[in-house]
């Protein structure tokens, strides 16, 4: 069976501007690991940022102590030897309406959702739950061996 | 990081535009069009950026929305860079979000 090479990721970071970039290349090495094609893995790392800037920038009020952004990747076989790539990103903040007008947040659900398949959110009841941002990957050829 | 080319100031901006260097990219501008005689027109080359995020997207509105109140005409070069132009091609208004999708 095999459903991964290593396993799922999951990352726990601190909710500051520098987690988006250690998103980013923890990702970037596990879909290497997972031998993902390169534009379309870029793809997954430029949504999984969007949706870490927004945890970081939007979730929490100032000086939070332990204010925390949570990455969990897996790998989906899909029917047809195909697979994707399904990214949880979760804050324990305040969940915020997206404006309509895109202003900076607004452009990154805008880009999440060029570059993935199906963004999900699931908001949190603010007191014990933050927001939860699903990414479902395009699909791209299983990789045999 | 600002280099005359005739009536041009070239911006280089390499590395990533993410929330953490987003903020220095209009300032940059600001201090390259400032230099030097007339005329300055900016040209801001994205060809050695490696990350592109929403962050540097909004900056790249303020520098369009700064250089049209100066009557600065501004291009933005991004080559083949693809860590610049997939971001872009998304973010065009009215394109984003009508890419066909899988049930």
């Amino acid at each position: 069976m095999g459903a991964t090479r290593n396993g799922p990721l999951h990352l726990l970071l601190p909710a500051i501007p520098v987690a988006v970039r250690d998103a980013r290349l923890h990702l970037g090495n596990w879909l290497q690991r997972e031998r993902w094609p390169d534009q379309p893995s870029d793809d997954i790392s430029y949504g999984v940022s969007e949706a870490v800037t927004n945890a970081v920038e939007h979730a929490y009020p100032p000086d939070v102590d332990g204010a925390t952004v949570t990455v969990i990747a897996e790998v989906e076989l899909l029917p047809l030897s195909m697979r994707r790539v399904r990214v949880r990103v979760s804050d324990h903040g305040r969940w915020r309406p997206i404006p309509q007008v895109p202003d900076g947040r607004g452009r990154g659900f805008m880009l999440m959702n060029g570059l993935m398949d199906e963004v999900l959110v699931a908001r949190g009841d603010g007191a014990t739950m933050g927001t939860e941002v699903v990414l479902l990957s395009p699909s791209v050829p299983a990789v045999s061996g | 990081m600002c280099r005359r080319i005739r009536d041009a100031v070239v911006v280089s901006v390499p590395g990533e535009i993410d929330a953490l260097t987003a903020p220095q990219l209009l300032p940059a501008i600001e201090r390259c069009v400032a230099d030097g005689p007339p005329p300055r027109l900016p040209l801001v080359d994205l060809t050695s950026v490696t990350f592109l995020g929403s962050p540097g997207l909004k900056a790249l509105l303020d520098v369009q929305a700064f250089s049209g109140r100066r009557d600065l005409p501004i291009r933005v070069v991004a080559a083949d860079n693809r860590h610049a132009t997939r971001p872009l091609q998304i973010n065009r208004p009215g394109q984003g979000t009508d890419r066909s999708k899988r049930g």
